[in-house]
């Protein structure tokens, strides 16, 4: 189930809503996990177990890492098998075994099993807490329940952000649910569901036109409107997602950690990795990078951390080699940037460094957009040199895209929060609160209507 | 203060959240939609089997979407916000001059048309005259309505391709249409009675070699509000007129739909009147096989393969035929050979936008 759906927003939620709001206390843990369990389980049944699973053992391994202090270590290694073995299989042992197949090696079979939703987030998520515990940044966890609330707590469970399990060991225990967070999470949620139905959607359209445009209509122009689009349609998607669960959070009672912040005003691409997806790139940080031993044994050992980090990053967002390559490109780009980079951008003015990065990140999002690297080989052709600069398709597309696209621009900047966004102790503007939340829902449940419109020109058979 | 403004925005949230869920779960369920001119999805049968083995997730999501409360005016809403902020296009619809909508094309396939070209081709060298007319649609004609910056496919060199590789008698319209105004529906893509009697002038001149007949028009409805309009989704724009096309010199006529035994004494189906789809008063809409027969006694015999744009000529051609034929090659599967008599006037006539997407020409042969 996503949250932009009308069976979400005026089925799942205000059911899930009034029995969590109407639960003893003592039973809400309880009760979101069931009800995140049926979330999950709405779309694929079945990986229910597999998550039940994951749940399970993690636990264990918890339990097993506090109780035998000494073998701490061996056990480690295991969970991490077992995590890494579970995504490895259901992630990507197709992948694998293309590649060995290719190497002329028929043994496998691809299985073409789908992926269970929410694996990658779900897996990091849950095997954090044993790792929390062995490092002793956190206790045992003493409730299974609790424990299996944390990891599939419906808001985050799907796309994030993820969870550390430090970050939110005590409010398992016990939360505050106020009149105040309850409206900070509308406020949160409603913006989110509009930056995911209003800005991301329709970017998406307008990406998914201009990439399937014929060569014989592109021009150099609209090669770049296209990958814009695109990285406004994946920055409002993924962040207007992370707003909706941080606002769903908010009104149990939870409160997440932030997972973007303005990541395309970044000055550099060390800035906007500090910016995108953080709850991920913190993760891989705490879990991966520092680990490997961070930046403390010199310049090559520092080198060598960052391109393993990114290169696995990339192969967290999908099984194919365009995520390897889009992982890469940026721990080049990160290492370029350790090494010397970050000195001569500060000797830059402002603008080239956000030019600088803003240029790089487009460049990122072609290789993350295509899966195959001759369309983005192709892609990257048509947007350094086709023979056509601007034509009358990138007029048509400018023109009737043209309030989304400021719309987007401004919606990336802190501009319109920090000015309008009634959080900010603004009295006045406080007042547009209630018309606010109600202009958006109308406007995002017709988007959402408006989707599923399918008017048949012809007669009917 | 802050406070008050805090709970009045909960509280109305809860309020949209909670009314609507309510509201929703009340409403009947509709079977068919007439603005998406399709059946809607019912309620998925509950089991286990269902829910493990089949798709009842997306079943209860299409079930859900489809019977939602206030669907259309949902649809509305996102249509006025759409112009609002500008934008030119709507669900591949320009929002054009005066209330006039217009169907949006970018780009069209190519091999198609040439494929179609050939398949044609090989029906017209089969025999002695074939006529061949391509409408051109607003697109097109009405250029000067579109917004600035409105981008379509160049149906004009798709016309002239197609004029100049088909050898059959090619009956020129664009000239004659670019003269006139109004000669398309404004909610509806097909051309209206005057469009149609462009068309039919067209024929007297370069096919039947004579001087137009007389009509006279009388009103039947002004509340037509075409699939234009639903696709774009402006439903509080004016209806357009239908017309009941009448020859000066009364004309007797009887049809006959699909070989079925009904026989009608007109070519127009007023029931049509009273559903959303009244351009479907001309002769009923889309059928695969339609024969009318007239009072006319002069032996003179059509058979036309056709899309909808040739059901508003039909009250035309029954002033000039003792009997015509009409088939739809989309649902048509008989033998045109054996249809196709040896003096008829044989007519191909389609509009372009059917001509570059439709993909039955290949039963011509």
């Amino acid at each position: 189930m996503v949250f932009s759906s009308l069976v979400f927003l005026f089925a799942y939620f205000p059911i899930t809503l009034f029995i969590m709001k109407i639960a003893p206390i003592k039973y809400r843990n309880f009760i979101l996990l069931i009800v995140s369990l049926f979330f999950y389980g709405w779309s694929e049944p079945k990986y229910i177990i597999l998550m039940i699973i994951s749940c399970i053992v993690n636990y264990y391994f918890g339990h097993l890492i506090t109780i035998k202090k000494n073998d701490a270590k061996k056990i480690l290694v295991l969970l991490v098998i077992f995590n890494l073995g579970l995504l490895g299989f259901f992630k990507y042992y197709d992948f694998f075994v293309g590649i060995i197949n290719s190497l002329g090696i028929n043994i496998l079979k691809p299985l073409n099993i789908p992926l269970p939703v929410g694996i990658s987030f779900y897996t990091f998520q849950a095997m954090s807490y044993p790792i929390d515990i062995y490092r002793n940044q956190a206790d045992e966890q003493k409730s299974l329940v609790n424990f299996m609330c944390y990891v599939t707590c419906f808001p985050q469970l799907i796309a994030g952000p993820i969870v550390r399990y430090k970050d939110i060991a005590k409010q398992l225990e016990s939360r505050i649910e106020s009149a105040d967070q309850f409206y900070e999470g509308i406020i949160r949620f409603v913006n989110g569901l509009a930056k995911k139905v209003l800005l991301a959607n329709n970017a998406g359209i307008l990406w998914e036109a201009i990439s399937a445009t014929s060569q014989d209509q592109m021009s150099t122009a609209l090669a770049w409107l296209g990958i814009i689009a695109y990285a406004f349609q994946i920055y409002f998607d993924f962040s207007g997602y992370s707003d909706m669960a941080i606002g769903l959070g908010k009104m149990f009672g939870f409160d997440f950690l932030e997972n973007f912040n303005y990541p395309y005003i970044a000055s550099s691409i060390t800035d906007f990795w500090r910016r995108w997806h953080i709850s991920l790139s913190t993760w891989f940080k705490d879990y991966v990078y520092i680990p490997l031993g961070g930046s403390r044994h010199g310049m090559l050992m520092t080198c060598r951390n960052l391109l393993i980090v990114w290169i696995l990053t990339g192969f967290w967002h999908g099984a194919n080699w365009n995520f390897v390559l889009w992982g890469l490109f940026y721990g080049l780009i990160l290492i370029f940037e350790k090494v010397i980079g970050l000195k001569l951008l500060k000797k830059c003015p402002s603008f080239i460094r956000h030019g600088y990065a803003l240029f790089f990140i487009l460049i990122g999002w072609v290789l993350f957009a295509f899966t195959d690297i001759s369309s983005i080989i192709e892609y990257l052709k048509i947007m350094f040199g086709h023979q056509v600069l601007v034509n009358d398709l990138f007029m048509y597309y400018l023109r009737n895209n043209i309030f989304l696209l400021i719309v987007c621009t401004l919606a990336s900047t802190p501009i319109i929060y920090t000015s309008l966004n009634p959080l900010k102790h603004n009295r006045n503007l406080e007042m547009l609160a209630p018309v606010w939340i109600i202009v958006i829902m109308l406007l995002c449940v017709a988007f959402i209507c408006d989707a599923t419109y399918n008017p048949f020109l012809y007669f009917r058979f | 203060m802050k406070r008050k403004v805090q709970y009045l925005t909960i509280i109305l949230f809860l309020i949209f959240i909670f009314g609507l869920a309510i509201a929703n779960v009340f409403i009947v369920d509709k079977s068919f939609s007439a603005n998406e001119n399709r059946y809607l999805a019912s309620m998925p049968e509950i089991s286990l089997d269902n829910i493990f083995n089949n798709d009842f997730d997306e079943e209860f999501d299409t079930y859900f979407n489809d019977q939602f409360i206030f669907r259309d005016q949902w649809i509305m809403l996102k249509s006025l916000y759409q112009q609002v902020t500008l934008n030119i296009a709507n669900n591949e619809v320009y929002y054009a001059k005066d209330q006039n909508l217009i169907s949006q094309e970018l780009s069209y396939n190519e091999a198609l048309v040439e494929n179609n070209i050939k398949y044609i081709n090989n029906f017209v060298s089969q025999y002695p005259k074939v006529n061949f007319m391509l409408i051109p649609t607003a697109a097109l004609i009405n250029k000067n309505l579109l917004p600035m910056f409105s981008y379509n496919y160049d149906q004009l060199a798709v016309i002239n391709q197609a004029y100049s590789n088909i050898e059959a008698n090619n009956i020129n319209l664009v000239d004659s249409l670019l003269k006139e105004d109004d000669i398309y529906f404004k909610t509806d893509h097909h051309w209206n009675e005057k469009g149609a009697r462009i068309g039919y002038e067209a024929i007297c001149d370069q096919v039947l070699n004579k001087e137009p007949n007389n009509f006279n028009y009388q009103l039947v409805a002004d509340d037509f509000k075409g699939t234009l309009l639903s696709r774009a989704g402006t439903f509080w724009y004016e209806g357009d007129n239908i017309y009941h096309i009448e020859p000066e010199n009364s004309i007797q006529v009887e049809m006959q739909i699909d070989q079925d035994e009904k026989i009608y004494d007109s070519i127009y189906v007023d029931e049509a009147l009273d559903t959303k789809d009244k351009y479907t008063y001309y002769e009923g809409g889309n059928h695969a096989y339609v024969k009318i027969n007239t009072s006319l006694n002069n032996g003179k015999k059509a058979f036309i393969i056709k899309d909808s744009y040739a059901h508003i000529l039909i009250p035309y051609l029954i002033s000039e035929y003792e009997e015509i034929e009409m088939i739809d090659l989309r649902y048509f599967r008989q033998d045109l050979k054996e249809m196709i008599e040896e003096n008829d006037d044989i007519y191909i006539i389609y509009s372009v936008d059917s001509f570059i997407t439709d993909t039955n020409f290949v039963f011509l042969n």
